[in-house]
């Protein structure tokens, strides 16, 4: 297992240099001046000019792209923004934690709900029970994000005045950012639950189960749950995984600085230090939620457990 | 069933800790002594160290954590006009030279001592950061004549030169940044009243008051010096309905700036809902459009350029863009430039006119649908409503418009390349004079390529402007000669200016202090 492991870190780094080649490449042949943005438009042609020579700008690609490889490689530096001034990895690491709570609020919120609905609606097929689940997870999916949480501003912050409105700072402020990011997920959690249930319920080692004599309930949650859980941790990795890359909507609404306004801040403002930080950031983060969700499937799945320690499974 | 318990346990524990560790961030609990003045900002601070770019955020902020050697109260203030605040005195040697006595007992708020050397190093650093463009040009040198006298030279005798140069180079001890570990990017010394507590780039920035102020003589400070508030809390909140929640929930005491859209929750048909007050100012940007006439652009005739200005109704996109909350402009500058001609309200600005439009187009000979244009603006919803009106009211004339929205970047790139628009919507500042808004958008000598913004090349409008903008040449009648002939030439076209609504929480704030331009001086406004 440890191997597996071991092994698997060692392919992130091939796709991590991938990763910083595209997103230097990409960024290196996007229009725009950022020597204008960086001195505004009230900065003179000779003054843009010192700037880009000053920032290596006019350097050829090659020897751009060689500087910020080796800057990271050697030295875990993903350089300074050009816009702040500040340390792209202190920027990341300050934000960071707050988008990781928006989505490990969003997620677990959404699995939490969205699984155990998603089971009635299969136990209970073609009911009234699975229509109204159904339904449920239709309006939660065509709501826009932005406006229901606004709507919930309205009820709890405005109306009630049970939660901030917007900002940050202890963990009030992130119930409602992760209450609006999470009812999309919850939906769509609820829909892939039932199908990978009904899957499950109607196999033979189900019935089997139940001719044991084996309550519905441990049916369920011991034997068909298990089988029907790959999807879901699939699903849920990559839902973290996206989540992690930023939710720019909940974060602008909710005025939360983390790394998806940061960003998209950065693209706009062609800060390439912290659009290519945030990019391999990213990457590493999403590659070791990936790597975390292949630990999990072996944890509900003996078979696949097996199969990474190297045992015939036959 | 175990292992599903253990599952849901080690998720618990892991949301359990990551709340513990990264939630429940620590929130200072002011003592219920201190007044604290809690401000909504729509724009992010971005830079607070002292010789950052300006932005929208640094704005709001800056006056009060650097001290400068005097500063304009108002719009086109003069040298004597200006009140002193780091400077005890300032003489003119002659045209280009200034000398200055600064006060002996300046400190900042980490007690380092300020001589005039510290102040040379400073107007030297903000000249090698290259990002104010004014400083670079107008400024030749300073040097220290004494322990507290510095000599300023200035590179040409311009309008508003040494009154720009005061107010802006900050008088920062030497020491104080050269021991700050970023540059003072987060943890600036102040020399001014408020002191920086803590800096949370994206969301918040908290000002307290600055104990050991070196000005303690009162009757020597100036207008803005006050410190009526001991705390001030800057929330950065960029979506227009949470700052109407925010204030309304108590959350902040004044939103700094509210969107035409919000604001009638505060402010409607004159009336101001009870429980708050508002403030209204004319901002001094000028909205405008700003025609191509390269020589290969249809825009290039003077008269397909006037038709376009007669078919926009300029009131229609002062109502889509900002809800009708702004003002016709009749000349191609704001009203709030201290220079600014007030003959101009009386004159005929290209009155809305479908049927003169129609004739100058046939004229030139171009039919109804002959002529297709682009227009080219920088994202922002403002922006596009009005652009959207424009298209609509130039088709109502045969012109097919096309809009190209792009964001900041390519905008500043492509606003230099002739073959990708033909007309640009341009958000012109102004600064004390109507010269600063042409010098963005008319004067050859601000740009790198021929002509100006509209690649204009034309020598009678380069010298009307260079009259219009030289010190000793500057005249009612210069700046009026400038305007004139633009307008006969409709090289650009202003369509409004608009209002800046600051509104207050009344039950906290009971008077608002607003300085030119329409931005709080939160340090002056009285809380209840």
């Amino acid at each position: 297992m440890i191997k597996y492991v071991v092994k698997r870190i060692l392919l992130l780094i091939p796709v991590v240099l991938c990763v910083m080649i595209l997103i230097f490449t990409i960024m290196y042949f996007v229009p725009g001046d950022m020597a204008s943005i960086v001195l505004g438009n009230d900065a003179t042609e000779v003054a843009k000019e010192a700037y880009r020579e000053k920032m290596g700008l006019n350097d050829p690609y090659f020897v751009r792209l060689f500087n910020y490889v080796k800057d990271i490689v050697l030295h875990f530096d993903f350089g300074t923004s050009y816009v702040h001034g500040t340390s792209v990895t202190a920027d990341l690491m300050e934000r960071f934690p707050r988008t990781l709570i928006i989505a490990a609020g969003t997620v677990l919120i959404g699995f939490a709900i969205g699984i155990p609905l998603g089971i009635l609606a299969a136990v209970k097929q073609n009911t009234i029970v699975d229509q109204i689940a159904l339904l449920i997870s239709l309006i939660g999916v065509s709501m826009p994000g932005f406006w229901l949480a606004l709507m919930l501003v309205i009820v709890f912050s405005l109306n009630l005045g049970w939660l901030p409105p917007s900002g940050i700072g202890g963990f009030e402020y992130y119930i409602l950012p992760c209450v609006a990011n999470a009812v999309a997920g919850i939906a769509g959690n609820v829909r892939l639950t039932r199908s990978c249930m009904l899957e499950n319920i109607r196999s033979d080692y189900v019935v089997t189960a139940r001719s044991k004599g084996l309550s519905e309930f441990r049916v369920l949650v011991r034997h068909a749950l298990p089988n029907a859980a790959i999807p879901i941790i699939t699903s849920m990795g990559n839902c973290f995984g996206v989540m992690l890359g930023g939710t720019l909507i909940i974060e602008n609404v909710f005025s939360i600085p983390g790394i998806g306004a940061y960003m998209v801040k950065a693209i706009n403002n062609r800060d390439y230090p912290a659009v290519q930080g945030s990019v391999i950031f990213l990457a590493v983060a999403f590659g070791i939620v990936m790597l975390i969700v292949d630990l999990l499937y072996a944890f509900v799945d003996p078979r696949i457990k097996a199969q990474y320690e190297g045992k015939n499974v036959g | 069933m175990k292992r599903l318990k253990k599952t849901v346990a080690m998720l618990t524990a892991v949301a359990t800790m990551s709340t513990m560790l990264f939630g429940s961030g620590a929130v200072v609990n002011a003592s219920e002594e201190e007044t604290i003045l809690r401000i909504g900002v729509d724009g992010d601070i971005t830079d607070i160290s002292p010789y950052g770019t300006m932005s929208a955020g640094r704005g709001y902020v800056f006056r009060y954590i650097y001290e400068y050697m005097a500063q304009r109260v108002e719009y086109g203030a003069s040298l004597d006009e200006m009140e002193l605040i780091c400077a005890k005195s300032i003489t003119e040697v002659d045209d280009l030279t200034y000398d200055i006595e600064m006060y002996d007992y300046i400190e900042d708020a980490a007690g380092n001592h300020i001589t005039a050397e510290d102040y040379v190093w400073s107007a030297n650093m903000m000249k090698e950061a290259g990002n104010y463009e004014k400083v670079n040009s107008y400024l030749e040198s300073v040097e220290a004549i004494g322990e507290y006298e510095v000599e300023m030279v200035l590179t040409e005798a311009s309008l508003g030169a040494v009154e720009y140069l005061l107010s802006y180079i900050p008088v920062i001890s030497q020491t104080a940044y050269e021991n700050s570990d970023d540059s003072m990017m987060m943890n600036p010394i102040s020399t001014a009243t408020y002191q920086v507590e803590s800096y949370t780039s994206g969301s918040s920035l908290v000002l307290v008051k600055n104990e050991n102020y070196w000005q303690t003589d009162e009757s020597l400070r100036y207008s803005w010096a006050e410190q009526n508030v001991d705390r001030v809390e800057f929330s950065i909140i960029t979506e227009a309905a949470q700052m109407t929640i925010a204030l309304e929930t108590g959350t902040i005491d004044v939103a700094e700036r509210i969107s035409s859209s919000e604001l009638p929750y505060f402010y409607n048909d004159g009336e101001v809902t009870e429980g708050y007050l508002v403030s209204e100012s004319a901002a001094s940007t000028v909205n405008s459009i700003i025609f191509n006439c390269s020589e290969d652009n249809p825009l290039s005739d003077e008269r397909v350029r006037q038709a376009i200005c007669y078919a926009i109704n300029s009131d229609d996109v002062m109502t889509a863009a900002v809800n009708g909350l702004g003002f016709s402009l009749n000349a191609f500058a704001s009203p709030l430039a201290s220079d600014y001609v007030s003959s101009w309200d009386e004159n005929d600005y290209y009155s809305y006119n479908v049927e003169t439009a129609q004739e100058l187009l046939e004229e030139a000979g171009y039919s109804s649908g002959d002529l297709t244009l682009t227009l080219m603006l920088e994202n922002d919803d403002t922006i596009l409503k009005a652009c959207q009106v424009i298209q609509a009211e130039l088709a109502s004339v045969g012109i097919n418009l096309e809009l190209l929205s792009v964001e900041s970047a390519l905008f500043s790139s492509y606003e230099s390349d002739p073959d990708q628009w033909d007309i640009i919507y341009v958000k012109a500042g102004c600064d004390d004079y109507c010269s600063f808004t042409w010098t963005l958008t008319f004067n050859a000598n601000s740009f790198t390529w021929d002509g100006c913004l509209g690649f204009i090349v034309d020598d009678e409008l380069q010298s009307r402007y260079d009259a219009a903008a030289n010190i000793d040449t500057h005249s009612e009648e210069t700046v009026d000669a400038f305007q004139t002939y633009l307008t006969d030439n409709a090289y650009g076209y202003a369509l409004f200016g608009q209002y800046r609504y600051i509104v207050a929480n009344a039950d906290t704030v009971s008077s608002l202090v607003v300085r030119d331009g329409g931005e709080l001086v939160p340090g002056c406004c009285v809380m209840q």
